[in-house]
């Protein structure tokens, strides 16, 4: 295994418009990032996926609704798992007002439409990629 | 098109030009290949350009084929195209005050008339019914929360259907079709009066990320559906083909419109093998197209989907009614290029889009409002949305001149390119197999991703500018504050199907999902006409969206494709 960073990129089935998502997986593979794509059905899905793939950072992408359902989930389901270390983002339509109660929940960071990706990088960069594993 | 002489001065000319392009600019020419298909353009265009094409095949007059110039031979002069702004949000009472609003705001269509063009929810979308698990936290949220008769009847309640063109905007397409018949049925007005639109989706977004119908099992539906319409519904445009859909996916203006006849075609070709007569169905089918930044690009791309329609009507299908080569269109502007910061700058983005659709021809326009970018929009950005269709209509004179660009060297070279360059995508897809091959490849969706990706990279390195996002970055001081349906749709829309299952002859419904379930598996066999009567029969035996969906999901390979992985 590598010690790259590894990022898990994850969209609800029924979020059809992922354009946005999409094109941030291919721009952090371009910078180096392994990311792993998931399309689930229940948002437990995530964090078992994010267990299993040993992932540093969950990105969270969203552009009709749930992330009022889908994060406070993810949340809980970290902390039960004791998975301090996760870095948890957010990205597509969320409204400006809506940021303040992500971040509150634990989410560092939300990138909503048109944000600059140099910005995510510089951030996900600030993470220590896990030790090489045998 | 031009005579000896007046080419040989265009030569001289032209010899002079660039002369004075090599003093004046050290032999730079300007040429660009910013347009978004690729296709490179030079500075400037004469009679040279264009000496090969012939009037009458290439060019004509509007109202004759190959209808290049406009179906009709008089177009906004008689008849403007139809205001068809998309709304939809929380329940259905909620989206019918948008209505109203929108109504009340002066939107109109056909002859006085009016066309609601009504989106559901994703829950809905899907066949998902609000109750169930995975919708929730979705319900209500990006479209209206509708997945029975009485729900129907909540929202279209006193608007006279046989005067009035309904859109129903929905994956799921013949669950959605088959309620509105057993509402309007209802209210006495017949099946072969109603107008309006359905999307016959279940093929037609093949595009769309984890789509959920099989492919060749989603033409069966739509081709079902199709032969029902032509059957029983005479006024019903069954089928629209999502160009907009494939260009929010990544394709430019060419491969919007190549992909988007390769699907029709596709189409076509199953109808066509079911029995239906071309001239009887074709006309039902319209396409929806995005019309984006690059100005001439689109307006370009859009007469040569007219004459290729033309063309493709009258000699792989053999039409013979003028109006079965008529290219049904339904512009729907660019929303990819809509940018979160400075969201005002929107609305000057849109109406250079509505104006080039205006100046194309179209036949109908929803224009995204300026804050689609941060949520749905508000009652106010939804009419200043509206107020740029009208303003084009009133104020700017366009609509004086049929296809009023018509005989510009560069758009008729442009034009001719948009043809020929089609024609080479679609021997492509013909090449791999025809459209439902390619598709299953995942050729298509390659191209339309790489694309996508392409153009995000131009725009994160500042090659392509986006204005307010790109350059001319200015803090973003104000939040605007996101229009949000009412919070309690997913409780009220929970308990209401539940009473309507309650109250419901268990035993009728149950019986009739049966009959769905056995004429689904004729369909299988490819044995048409029998679907869709058995839908509108287990809506009026009060079956939910969701049940009859998945009374087809029993037959037809059905599921969303979960993946750790990310194949296009």
């Amino acid at each position: 295994m590598s010690g790259k960073t590894k990022v898990l990129l994850v969209k609800h089935w029924m979020e059809i418009h992922d354009r946005g998502v999409k094109s941030v997986v291919a721009r952090l593979r371009d910078a180096g990032f392994e990311v792993v794509y998931m399309v689930y059905q229940r948002p437990e899905e995530i964090v078992a996926a994010a267990v299993q793939e040993d992932v540093n950072v969950i990105g969270m992408s969203f552009s009709t609704g749930a992330y009022d359902a889908h994060v406070p989930a993810v949340m809980k389901d970290l902390k039960k798992k004791g998975m301090k270390d996760v870095m948890v983002l957010v990205g597509g339509l969320i409204p400006d007002e809506d940021i303040p109660g992500l971040k509150k929940q634990g989410v560092v960071e939300v990138f909503g439409a048109g944000s600059d990706l140099n910005k995510l990088i510089e951030l996900i960069n600030t993470i220590r990629p896990k030790a090489i594993k045998a | 098109m031009f005579d000896e002489k007046t080419l040989e001065q265009c030569r001289k000319l032209m010899e002079q030009y660039k002369k004075t392009i090599d003093e004046r600019y050290q032999g730079k020419d300007y040429a660009s290949t910013t347009g978004s298909s690729k296709i490179p353009i030079k500075a400037v265009y004469t009679p040279l350009d264009v000496q090969d094409l012939e009037y009458e095949k290439d060019i004509g007059v509007p109202g004759f084929y190959p209808y290049m110039r406009s179906n009709y031979p008089i177009h906004y002069q008689f008849q403007p195209w139809i205001n068809q702004p998309v709304h939809g949000y929380g329940l259905p009472e909620h989206t019918r005050e948008r209505m109203d609003a929108l109504a009340k705001a002066g939107m109109e269509g056909y002859f006085g008339g009016r066309t609601y063009n009504l989106v559901w929810d994703v829950p809905s979308y899907f066949g998902v019914d609000p109750d169930e698990p995975d919708a929730q936290g979705y319900q209500g949220k990006d479209g209206v929360c509708c997945v029975t008769d009485e729900d129907l009847g909540r929202m279209l309640h006193g608007i006279d259907l046989t005067k009035t063109n309904i859109v129903l905007i929905n994956g799921d397409t013949l669950p959605i079709l088959a309620h509105y018949i057993a509402y309007a049925e209802s209210q006495g007005v017949k099946r072969d009066q109603l107008r309006g639109n359905t999307m016959n989706w279940e093929f037609t977004a093949w595009y769309a990320p984890n789509f959920l119908w099989e492919t060749e099992g989603a033409l069966k539906l739509a081709t079902d559906l199709i032969y029902f319409c032509c059957k029983e519904m005479p006024r019903w445009n069954h089928t629209n083909i999502q160009g907009h859909g494939i260009s929010e996916t990544g394709a430019d203006a060419l491969h919007q419109m190549a992909y988007s006849i390769a699907c029709a075609r596709a189409v076509c070709d199953s109808c066509k093998a079911a029995g239906l007569d071309p001239d009887e169905f074709i006309q039902g089918i319209g396409y929806q197209i995005a019309q984006g930044n690059d100005f001439f690009e689109y307006i370009c791309m859009f007469r040569a989907w007219r004459k290729l329609w033309a063309r493709i009507a009258r000699e792989r299908y053999s039409c013979k009614k003028p109006s079965s080569m008529h290219l049904r269109t339904h512009t729907h502007t660019s929303c990819f290029e809509l940018t979160k910061q400075q969201p005002l700058v929107n609305l000057i983005r849109s109406s250079f889009h509505a104006l080039g659709a205006a100046l194309s021809g179209t036949t109908a326009m929803e224009i995204p409002a300026y804050d689609e970018p941060i949520g749905i929009p508000t009652e106010e950005s939804a009419i200043l949305a509206l107020r740029i269709q009208q303003v084009i209509r009133h104020e700017t004179g366009i609509t004086k001149v049929g296809d009023p660009l018509a005989g510009s060297y560069y758009v008729e070279w442009l034009t001719k390119r948009m043809e020929q360059e089609g024609e080479k995508i679609l021997k492509e897809i013909d090449d791999a197999g025809g459209f439902v091959k390619a598709h299953k490849s995942g050729m298509l969706i390659a191209n339309m991703r790489k694309n996508a990706n392409q153009w995000r990279k131009e725009v994160d390195s500042g090659e392509r500018t986006i204005v307010g996002w790109n350059k001319y970055i200015v803090p973003e001081k104000e939040i605007i504050k996101a229009f949000r349906p009412d919070p309690n749709v997913a409780r009220i829309a929970a308990e209401r199907i539940k009473e309507y299952r309650a109250k419901r002859d268990q035993a009728k419904t149950d019986a009739a999902l049966n009959k769905l379930v056995e004429a689904a598996k004729r369909l299988d066999k490819g044995e048409y006409g029998h679907v869709m009567p058995a839908c509108v029969e287990a809506a009026k035996a009060k079956a939910t969206a969701g049940e009859i969906s998945k009374a087809l999901q029993k037959v037809f390979k059905w599921g969303p494709q979960y993946s750790i992985s990310l194949p296009h």
